[in-house]
């Protein structure tokens, strides 16, 4: 499989489309990140003198979050009235494409 | 009167509570510089004017009653077009969200609006926050106010661009790389990134969450200091913010000297950057080693892996946060009917820009099975290792003085071929994003045929008002607001 | 039924139970209505659930404790902290297209691993189990994980052939709601033993509080199985948990079919058909769908507070079935089928409780509660009206004083059962207290053992003979109890007014 049939892949799993004609633009752009990713396969973590302590993520005790208080529909969840116009309605139900 | 637009948001708005001036006749200012202006910097992409006429109407009521108002009374504040305003459209410069209206507030206008700011417009940018000269927008490039054949920096150059020509005194912009920062260095106007989970990212439109932050663009670090009083804080809607302890202030010069402030300087990367800002920046360096700070050479070890780590997450986490534009819900008008689904999303996605399509490819890729040890894993294992580099540094020192940008400001169109080149220029601005750290960026200069860099400051977190003092200083020596090209 | 026990070696089902938390007030992640089932199409909505640009979750606090109570009722291991996990994938259901979840693949994220579930399966029940404690015939699954995520949205079909649609109507007002998904190790190794799997499930959902399996689509399972060490075959869509067994014995003869004709068996996702009763292709295993987990940036790293998190939520806990079964057995004098009947609905055993307060007798409460009490529901839920059944028992004429009187009736007041059932039938029909319709009836005095006593002596006293000839003649008592029933009409009570006669008789000797 070529690179640019992988990049047709890609496209498909990310649903998005690049017309045939831009592809092989869009696949040399692609390969030039990757090769600026692959940099990455040369860290060492050992040659740095460095203690790595927590995770960089958040951390939060559970009791700060959000109580299951009583709902109010239609309003959002600052209280302010919440009303949102879809594209396309009918009798309510947001209209997609078949399945 | 007519050049009220010149003055700083903290003397306008003790101007208009002392009754000296009204909001209304400030805001007709305001609209008269805005309508005299964009055409040829093209800052705005929505205009808020008639809302901002009443409020400022109703604003003055209040003052005329004798009723309190806030810090920012009266005061336009443009906001970039990726940050929720209710009832405006929150385009993010894309075509994807050309018809979405936002039916809520982020929680940042909320604040802006209780201290009595008036949200003026939707300002333009890179599309959906990907870029670093704002050229790739749906609504046409922002120009750079200096020289309208440049770039304005990206992604939040509207913000920037704004401000600088005079436009408006405050906007708010949004951070993921460099992206307040790096159109403050390229416009001559002072941006701050704050801690990662000091200001709420409720309503902003994520392109990388666990990067980006909302922060504050103003002329003079006189009018940052309320702004960000106005947005930091704890959100009970964005759980990844956290309490802060203090507000922000401007301390006198006494008090700021008495700190002793310990400076560390990343030298390799000034001398890295083109030579006019090295030398630019050597030069305010002198200058402040006057005031008896303590200056030092200081060396990263980790650079090399930095824009590489930076990308690989950034292009993960926005394939993914940008997977909800399939044009269902909201978006741009287009019936579905007829269409079998995938088909469907993709043709509508088609309307995404190709630097964005190229990001969730490569964001797709990198989060596929098998690879995610190799890429992902792999970046935040970088992360973290610069996150602790900076940590020690930051024992020892209390600011880290680096460029903004290795580079000035550049013909529009010049950088757009080569996305790596792009890339690698925001090799500075990453550093404070990838640690969460907070860092700000001061006009420094303007080179021989008169673009500006910026000087970038990165402190500990939470320690903005290290980054707020050290800005003071700067501003009373330099007093930068007077390069402010004329337009 | 003998095929499937043969082959208990070679076959392996395993479930993925998706649940919802229905006893939460609002969804997992936004302030939205948790039940959405009365409401009109996307009115249960906000920026959150819908996704909008720029909205973030907001973690729903009981639904962690809930999850972490169902956890530890499968004995799972509850870790210190948690995390949540993207799912990418799209669909026009999925607001966001990813669903956030938990995933342990990279770490362990989930809040709860490792559980187990033990539970007497079919084979056990066949037999007469005296001691149900020391049992060591029970089936133990392995639980491998349970999670927290959030429910999609529904896609509904203008027309029943999707095919001919040109379109779909989508109502995200399910979006968001809270989830904790079971699953299972594939130990399992016939239908049956997972329909009783299931139903058990159902009863612990209940009594914990959790989920209202009543509620329509609040339970859902998947099912995998493989025979004889082959691949792997996943079913989904399975409607209702009647369905899961039925799937599986399909899929078991479907898979031996295959095999017979040396056809191999493919790893794949098969949906269910609820029509036509079959399961039917979907997807290629071997092009399984990749998900691109990675760590949600928006959802911090949740600190549970370890061991004094869990003793707060196990002494928040109710009672589980097991623990309530163990406790009627060894307290009460019952039999292990009956506590397992009262056991088997919270409702009804709370039932039981309440009506012992009234009168503490088990075996007789008992005995009105299964033998008369729920034949009566189990008729009115068959008939036309199903106006009662146990969910409604409120609703019903049956209150707990009302079973506890009549056992009282019985076992004090020596009231004939067919009379005490008469009484029962009149006090469901009008309402009456049982006590008001006794006097009426006037049996009070014939069941009065004083009263009976003063017949059986004015008998004695007008034939003299018979005290001689009871000596010798057992058979002269039940002659006496002719001549009492006579006297009384029949409302004597037949058991009492024996046992007197004979003392009365012996004793007037």
């Amino acid at each position: 499989m070529s690179f640019e049939e992988d990049v047709k892949k890609l496209c498909d799993l990310s649903k998005l489309e690049i017309p045939d004609e831009m592809i092989m633009e869009a696949a040399k752009k692609v390969g030039d990140v990757l090769a600026l990713f692959s940099k990455l396969d040369e860290f060492r973590k050992s040659d740095y003198d460095i203690r790595i302590e927590n995770d960089l993520r958040v951390e939060k005790s559970y009791s700060s979050l959000r109580a299951d208080q009583s709902p109010d529909i239609n309003t959002d969840n600052n209280g302010d009235r919440f009303e949102f116009q879809p594209l396309n309605i009918k009798d309510g139900f947001i209209v997609g494409p078949r399945i | 009167m007519s050049q009220l637009f010149r003055q700083p948001a903290n003397v306008i708005v003790s101007k208009i509570k002392q009754g000296e001036v009204t909001a209304e006749e400030y805001i007709s200012v305001i609209i008269d510089r805005i309508n005299s202006t964009d055409a040829e910097i093209n800052s705005f992409i929505t205009k808020n004017f008639e809302h901002a006429l009443e409020r400022s109407k109703a604003i003055d009521k209040k003052i005329q009653k004798g009723q309190t108002t806030g810090i920012l009374a009266g005061i336009p504040v443009g906001i970039k077009d990726n940050i929720s305003v209710k009832g405006l459209k929150n385009t993010c410069a894309s075509k994807m969200l050309s018809d979405y209206v936002s039916p809520y507030n982020a929680t940042v206008i909320e604040n802006i609006e209780r201290e009595d700011g008036i949200i003026i417009g939707k300002l333009n940018m890179d599309e959906f926050g990907m870029g670093t000269t704002s050229e790739l927008s749906a609504y046409g490039p922002v120009k750079n106010p200096w020289n309208r054949d440049y770039v304005a920096g990206g992604s939040s150059g509207g913000s920037a661009a704004a401000v600088s020509s005079l436009q408006i005194p405050i906007s708010l912009g949004s951070d993921t790389g460099g992206s307040i920062r790096c159109p403050a260095s390229f416009c001559s106007v002072i941006g701050l990134k704050p801690t990662y989970g000091s200001v709420s990212r409720n309503g902003l439109v994520s392109y990388s969450n666990s990067l980006e932050q909302i922060g504050p663009i103003a002329r003079t670090i006189f009018d940052i200091v309320p702004i960000l009083n106005t947005i930091s804080g704890e959100d009970k809607m964005d759980n990844t913010t956290v309490g802060l302890k203090n507000s922000y202030r401007i301390k006198s010069i006494e008090e700021i000297l008495s700190n002793r402030l310990k400076v560390g300087i990343l030298s390799e990367l000034i001398q890295s950057a083109e030579s006019q800002i090295a030398r630019g920046i050597q030069e305010k360096i002198k200058v402040l080693e006057k005031f008896s700070f303590d200056f030092e050479d200081a060396k990263l070890s980790i650079i090399d892996f930095a824009v590489a780590a930076y990308y690989v997450i950034a292009s993960a986490e926005a394939s993914s946060n940008l997977s909800r534009f399939d044009n269902i819900r909201y978006g741009y008008y287009s019936s579905p009917e007829g269409y079998e689904w995938k088909s469907y999303f993709s043709k509508s996605r088609s309307l995404l820009g190709d630097e964005v399509k190229r990001r969730i490819l490569l964001g797709t890729y990198v989060l596929s099975a098998g690879y995610f040890g190799k890429y992902y894993a792999k970046a935040q294992l970088v992360r973290s290792t610069i996150k602790n580099e900076f940590e020690k540094l930051l024992q020892k020192y209390d600011i880290i003085l680096l460029p903004t940008m290795p580079v000035l400001p550049f013909k529009l169109g010049e950088r757009i071929s080569n996305p790596v080149d792009l890339y690698n220029l925001d090799l500075f601005t990453i550093l404070a994003n990838l640690t969460g750290f907070p860092s700000i960026s001061i006009p420094a200069g303007i080179s021989h045929e008169g673009f500006p860099f910026g000087i970038q400051l990165i402190a500990n977190a939470f320690d903005e008002q290290k980054l707020i003092d050290v800005a003071v200083l700067f501003e009373k020596e330099f007093d930068y607001k007077e390069w402010y090209k004329d337009l | 039924m003998n095929a499937q026990k043969t082959d208990t070696e070679s076959l392996k089902i395993g479930l993925e139970i998706h649940c919802q938390l229905t006893a939460l007030n609002t969804k997992l992640f936004c302030n939205c209505r948790c039940n959405y089932r009365d409401l009109l199409p996307n009115q249960n909505t906000c920026p959150i659930c819908l996704g909008l640009p720029g909205s973030l979750p907001l973690l729903n606090k009981r639904a962690i404790e809930l999850a972490a109570m169902i956890c530890l009722a499968f004995k799972c291991h509850i870790p210190e902290k948690i995390s949540f996990y993207r799912k990418n994938y799209f669909y026009p259901d999925l607001p966001k297209n990813f669903q956030i979840t938990q995933y342990n693949s990279y770490e362990l994220s989930s809040i709860g691993y490792n559980g187990s579930y033990d539970f007497a399966n079919d084979s056990d029940q066949d037999k007469n189990q005296s001691n149900f404690v020391n049992s060591s015939r029970r089936t133990s699954i392995r639980i491998t994980r349970i999670q927290l995520e959030e429910d999609p949205g529904k896609v509904i079909y203008e027309e029943a052939k999707s095919s001919a649609n040109n379109y779909t109507l989508i109502d995200y007002n399910r979006a968001g709601v809270a989830l904790v998904e079971i699953v299972t190790e594939p130990d399992f190794s016939n239908p049956s033993d997972v329909r009783i799997f299931l139903n058990e499930i159902i009863n612990i959902f209940e009594y914990m509080g959790v989920c209202n399996p009543n509620l329509e689509g609040s339970i859902r399972c998947d099912v995998n199985v493989s025979l004889r060490g082959g691949k792997k075959v996943e079913i989904k869509n399975i409607s209702s948990f009647k369905d899961v067994e039925k799937s599986i014995t399909y899929e078991i003869t479907r898979q031996k079919t295959l095999i017979m004709h040396d056809i191999a068996v493919q790893a794949e996702t098969r949906h269910w058909d609820e029509k036509r009763k079959i399961t039917i292709s979907a997807r290629s295993k071997e092009e399984e769908e990749d998900y691109k987990y990675f760590p949600e940036p928006d959802i911090p790293k949740i600190n549970l507070g370890g061991d004094s998190f869990i003793s707060r939520l196990k002494s928040q806990m109710d009672e589980l079935p097991a623990e309530r079964l163990r406790r009627y057995i060894c307290s009460f004098n019952i039999t292990d089928h009956t506590a397992k009947i009262l056991v088997n609905s919270k409702k009804i055993s709370d039932f039981f409780e309440e009506s012992l307060k009234y009168y503490h007798s088990p075996v007789e409460v008992s005995n009105w509660i299964i033998n008369e009490m729920l034949t009566k529901l189990n008729e009115s839920e068959k008939s036309e009206n199903n106006r009662i059944s146990v969910d409604n028992l409120q609703d019903s004429p049956f209150y707990p004083k009302l079973i506890a009187t009549m056992a009282r009736l019985v076992e004090e007041k020596s009231v004939n059962r067919n009379k005490a059932r008469e009484i029962f039938d009149i006090c469901i029909r009008t309402g009456e207290d049982p006590l008001g319709i006794m006097k009426k009836i006037d049996i009070d005095k014939i069941s009065d053992a004083d009263q009976i006593r003063d017949l059986i002596k004015k008998i004695a006293k007008n034939q003299p003979h018979l005290v001689e000839q009871a000596k010798n003649n057992p058979n002269v008592y039940n002659y006496v109890l002719g001549l009492l029933m006579k006297e009384t009409k029949g409302k004597a009570d037949p058991q009492v007014s024996l046992r007197l006669i004979k003392e009365t008789l012996s004793s007037s000797i």
